[in-house]
């Protein structure tokens, strides 16, 4: 699992930074009108985010069992890109994949400025994706609602039952190692407007730029636009998160921003 | 802060003040913050109510693990990051975050998960402070523990054969971290200057552990070696810090230790001991030998002997009774 990808990205890189990015790079990602979640849909838009800042070709190939071809990983294990020879999930190793072709945008930071962005790109993944999971899965009625009936869409009757129990079983796992099963939703609302401030603080600190660093779109970007423009649109029956990042006007003239840029989506409202 | 409240942890050992990165956690912000607490090492983890330390007594309520002590200090006015500036104290969030998703899975794994270390080392620290029945069933609590933990941070299952771990992954993570950290460290008193923040207490909790602890298979060990900062980080922090909670389980009998060298292992095993092992032992023994006199029939001997001696002496009482 992680260890192919890490020797992956070991043994290859090298011959990595001759070849040129293939011109059938393919992503794939579970049904997004059916079956995606939040947090898969949230860490899908930022992988795309991501490459279209790069500039860089890639089709999106819509699979019903996406999760159950993905390599691993430690949040999603969504999306996955197949690139030539090469299979990567989740946002870090494609980004690693991506600079070890030296595509990256981002390769204007100084190593401090880098160091400091990783931590920023760490927070953002582990914050919202926990509160992401959270509401999905240990929320009743968003789980009834909404996460089993979708997460089972794609498998007939007694599979979908096995499938969102299983699915359950693990997103609450990960909740409990990230020390997130024993919180009331205050809380996670209190942690999910913590992280909004520390990026909201960031934006303001260069007020020229759209950008949270200086002029020019880095990973921090993409990883902040995926789950904020996620939870933003995502209609559930408990709206505490979007309500919660909606409070930061900056964080959504932001995300207005990046979609206009790079989307043309546009189904953020005013 | 409330009299009589105190904070509850393991005892530690190789000079730290405690053996667990939770409890370590928890001292730091206290002694960080010069909190006026007592600290009770020497606690029974199964009366926290989880069955787990830390915990914090202030009178008869209990505030279990690091983020329910944060949280009462935070109130009684004790916040970790209150001498930062804005932009620290964001940093300071960041990148304890990071440093979490970097270093916990190589921590819980190589404590817990790793076979031989946990069956040589850790498993003994855990039982040895805990009381008697539970000690055999106590430990394994934290391996299952960390058995999620490797599962989700770093993909692979510890119950699985052991040429099945992937152990380099959480390696090579952890130690891109330390090397980012003594960056950053520099030479600095903290990571951000010359106040504390939350940052330097899980830094401190966790590169201390690993640094001391004396496990068959640790690769991280070595390599903070290599980084001077960070172990005069850790150095430091230890002295200054928590000069009255350190605890070596050796350190008693350093002085000694120079002229025994003419005994058996097992002999010295025994001079290093506590002295209530030693009593214990020393009864132990004393009963062992009269339970062996015994069956020997030693006492009857002795007491035939007695009573053939007295039966003597009662006949020549008699004897001279009936002179008399």
């Amino acid at each position: 699992m992680q260890s192919s990808q890490y020797l992956n990205q070991l043994h290859t890189a090298d011959k990595l930074s001759e070849e040129p990015w293939p011109e059938d790079a393919t992503l794939y990602q579970p049904f997004e009108a059916e079956q995606i979640l939040l947090p898969e849909n949230a860490s899908c838009l930022a992988v795309k985010a991501y490459l279209k800042m790069c500039n860089l070709p890639f089709g999106v190939r819509s699979c019903a069992n996406a999760e159950h071809m993905s390599p691993g990983g430690r949040m999603t294990k969504l999306p996955f890109i197949r690139a030539g020879a090469f299979i990567f999930a989740e946002f870090e190793p494609i980004v690693n994949f991506v600079e070890q072709k030296d595509m990256a945008i981002g390769s204007w930071q100084d190593e401090d400025e880098k160091a400091d962005m990783r931590t920023y790109v760490s927070l953002v993944e582990n914050i919202f994706t926990m509160a992401e999971l959270y509401v999905s899965f240990k929320n009743e009625r968003v789980y009834k609602e909404v996460t089993a009936p979708r997460n089972g869409a794609v498998y007939p009757w007694p599979l979908n039952l096995m499938q969102n129990y299983s699915k359950r079983r693990n997103a609450l796992r990960q909740l409990k190692v990230y020390q997130w099963h024993d919180l009331d939703i205050e809380h996670v609302i209190e942690k999910v407007a913590k992280c909004c401030e520390t990026l909201e603080y960031k934006l303001k600190e260069s007020p020229d730029t759209p950008f949270f660093f200086g002029d020019q779109p880095c990973e921090l970007d993409a990883i902040a636009f995926g789950h904020l423009f996620s939870i933003l649109t995502t209609r559930l029956p408990n709206m505490a998160l979007a309500q919660t990042v909606q409070k930061f006007g900056h964080l959504v003239t932001f995300c207005r921003f990046i979609d206009e840029k790079y989307f043309q989506m546009r189904c953020l409202q005013d | 802060m409330q009299l009589g409240s105190k904070l509850l942890v393991y005892k530690g050992e190789w000079g730290l003040p405690s053996i667990d990165f939770e409890c370590m956690r928890a001292l730091c912000l206290l002694r960080f913050t010069r909190c006026p607490m007592d600290i009770e090492t020497n606690a029974n983890p199964l009366r926290s109510g989880a069955g787990k330390l830390p915990y914090l007594q202030i009178g008869n309520d209990k505030f279990i693990g690091y983020k329910e002590i944060k949280r009462v200090l935070d109130l009684k006015g004790y916040p970790v990051d209150a001498h930062l500036n804005t932009k620290q104290k964001h940093l300071s969030t960041t990148y304890s975050n990071w440093v979490f998703t970097q270093l916990h899975a190589y921590y819980h794994y190589f404590l817990y998960g790793d076979p031989h270390n946990y069956d040589t080392t850790t498993r003994g620290l855990y039982a040895k402070r805990t009381p008697f029945p539970f000690n055999f069933y106590y430990p394994s609590t934290y391996q299952r523990e960390a058995c999620d933990v490797v599962q989700v941070l770093g993909g692979f299952d510890i119950n699985d054969k052991l040429e099945k771990h992937d152990g380099d992954y959480l390696v090579v993570n952890a130690k891109k971290c330390v090397n980012l950290l003594s960056r950053k460290l520099g030479r600095k008193v903290w990571f951000f200057g010359d106040t504390y923040s939350e940052l330097d207490a899980i830094v401190y909790s966790y590169l201390a552990i690993i640094f001391k602890i004396t496990l068959p298979n640790n690769p991280l060990q070595n390599h903070i070696k290599g980084c001077q900062n960070l172990v005069n980080f850790i150095n430091r922090i230890t002295k200054d810090i928590f000069r009255n909670e350190c605890y070596s389980s050796t350190k008693l009998t350093k002085g000694s230790s120079y002229t025994d060298s003419t005994l058996t292992p097992s002999e010295r095993k025994f001079v290093e001991t506590e002295l209530n092992t030693k009593i214990v032992a020393g009864v132990g023994a004393v009963l062992a030998m009269g339970a062996f006199a015994a069956w020997r029939g030693l006492y009857t001997q002795l007491t035939r002997s007695s009573a053939d001696y007295d039966g003597v002496d009662y006949e020549d009482d008699e004897l001279e009774e009936v002179l008399d």
